[in-house]
């Protein structure tokens, strides 16, 4: 749950007074243009851009000045923009560290295997270094990265971004899947379509303001939306 | 004419000062990667372990001890620096660090010629011959037996350790994307302070073989090593520790040889940067670098 937030880069501010709730096993959708913020929100609730106001509250637990390693120990999971991988680690290191707080080297070879029967593909390749992997390879590689420590919520931003259309269908089919298995997410996406598909709700979020909360069927439904969004 | 006797001389004692080089580089290099900050302070930690290693060693006559003041002390040091110098200046522009980086150094040596004196002082290891050994016609400083395998060997350790080790890959994914590894659970400062300990350790045992092939320390040991640990890095590429290890090597020999063939129609410091000068044309990432 985050409550209340603002964000500043310096001067500019980046989210004024964004509270956003996502339920247990909930997929929530945040969806706006460029520049609107989403990435700024999904950093704040990782932790790695600081909030100048406002609280964010995971499992009824106070987050909001903790640092990030701590984040990703009580159950957050965190897929970035552009996917940024290790390029100079290979596939397998990669997600060693996506495992980093497991403390068990058994559960890590477990949790491993897990990812790899997920993502049959990573496994041909666990040997190879990231920066040899194509686009979709590469995002799959950066969600199963963040999948090895079983987070409680997955914050995507842009799992989309610069993927050939056949593959962004093949990463939220994916993504359709983990939401399917109960798996809570917080997406920040520029492709409405897309997200309004799997999300069970959607927050429009424009210059770091929110101007809509509605169920994916009713931001169908809705005039603004179609327009701006949906090119209709 | 050159005889093969004078040769492989000249590059065994070039190998020798290399590996002071190295040692102190390897450290240096740690630190480039993570923090993106020129240690210049680093060659302080140098100094510092020459002297802990000295009052161990005068205090109570165990080699084994002056070997562990060696590493402890440095160590100690290397994670105050971090402590105070670094971490709270992770979000200030890098010139910012390099200048409190420079003057902890200037400090350090001023401090320690302040308690200790400014003149170098006789540090000879019992046990360890300082007379020349004669292996087939090359004439050879016991100490470069020492020196040179102790630093391969520690280059190599700290090799494995960096690749194979949890905390070795944590580190290198805070090189390659800090933000992203520590959102993925990697406790920042704590990896930091780690490999600061490393590779103050790595110089303070430079210091200490610094002793040991030279015969003495000195509160400004630090000046050489200050700048021509930067040459190795850029040498060798910036982050690299095979790098730091080659980089060290090549510029200890590249120097002896320059000097002796061309005797000192430039100062041997000055050799150091023509080699540095010339690579960067030919390889600007340098020689373990990658390109960005």
């Amino acid at each position: 749950m985050v409550e209340d937030l603002h964000v500043y880069y310096g001067k500019i501010k980046a989210l004024d007074s964004v509270s956003i709730r996502i339920g247990e096993g909930e997929a929530v959708a945040v969806v706006g243009r460029n520049g609107a913020g989403k990435s700024t929100l999904i950093k704040t609730v990782m932790g790695v851009v600081r909030a100048s106001r406002g609280r964010i509250i995971f499992e009824e637990k106070d987050i909001t000045n903790l640092p990030p390693w701590e984040r990703a120990k009580l159950g957050l999971g965190y897929i970035p923009e552009g996917r940024r991988l290790f390029p100079y680690l290979t596939v397998e290191e990669n997600l060693v560290l996506g495992g980093y707080s497991i403390s068990t080297r058994e559960e890590l070879r477990e949790r491993l295997e897990e990812v790899y029967n997920l993502f049959p593909r990573l496994r041909e390749r666990r040997k190879q270094l990231a920066r040899t992997l194509s686009g979709g390879e590469a995002q799959m590689l950066a969600i199963a990265r963040a999948l090895v420590a079983k987070p409680k919520l997955l914050l995507m931003d842009e799992p989309s971004q610069g993927l050939a259309p056949v593959v962004v269908d093949e990463i939220f089919k994916k993504i359709s899947e983990l939401k399917e298995s109960g798996q809570a997410i917080l997406l920040v996406e520029q492709n409405v379509k897309k997200a309004l598909e799997i999300a069970d709700k959607v927050y429009i979020l424009e210059t770091g303001r929110l101007v809509l909360e509605a169920t994916p069927e009713e931001a169908l439904r809705n005039p603004l939306v179609k327009k701006a969004y949906l090119g209709k | 004419m050159v005889s093969i006797e004078t040769l492989v001389q000249h590059l065994v004692s070039g190998l020798t000062v290399g590996s002071i080089y190295a040692a102190t580089a390897l450290g240096l290099t740690l630190v480039y990667g993570l923090l993106k900050v020129l240690h210049i302070a680093h060659a302080g930690v140098y100094v510092i372990g020459g002297y802990a290693a000295y009052l161990a060693y005068i205090s109570t006559g165990s080699i084994l001890l002056a070997i562990a003041a060696a590493a402890i002390v440095p160590a100690i040091a290397g994670i105050i620096l971090a402590k105070i110098l670094y971490m709270p200046m992770l979000e200030k522009p890098r010139h910012i660090p390099l200048m409190l980086s420079i003057a902890a150094f200037l400090l350090i040596e001023e401090l320690i010629a302040n308690i200790f004196g400014h003149h170098p002082k006789g540090f000879h290891i019992e046990g360890i011959p300082t007379e020349p050994i004669d292996i087939g016609g090359i004439t050879l400083r016991p100490s470069s037996l020492i020196v040179v395998p102790v630093t391969i060997l520690a280059t190599l350790a700290l090799w494995l350790a960096y690749s194979k080790t949890k905390m070795g890959i944590a580190s290198q994914a805070l090189v390659q994307d800090m933000e992203v590894a520590q959102a993925l659970g990697v406790n920042m400062p704590y990896i930091v302070y780690v490999n600061f300990a490393i590779g103050s350790i790595l110089a303070g045992i430079a210091g200490l073989l610094y002793a040991v092939h030279y015969g003495s320390i000195s509160p400004y040991m630090g000046d050489i090593v200050a700048y021509k640990a930067l040459v190795v890095i850029v040498l060798g590429g910036f982050g690299s520790i095979v790098g730091a290890l080659v980089g060290g090597l090549v510029l200890g020999v590249a120097e002896e040889v320059l000097t002796s063939y061309l005797g000192y129609i430039l100062p041997r410091e000055a050799y150091a940067f023509i080699v540095l000068i010339l690579l960067l044309i030919i390889r600007p990432q340098g020689l373990f670098g990658r390109a960005e």
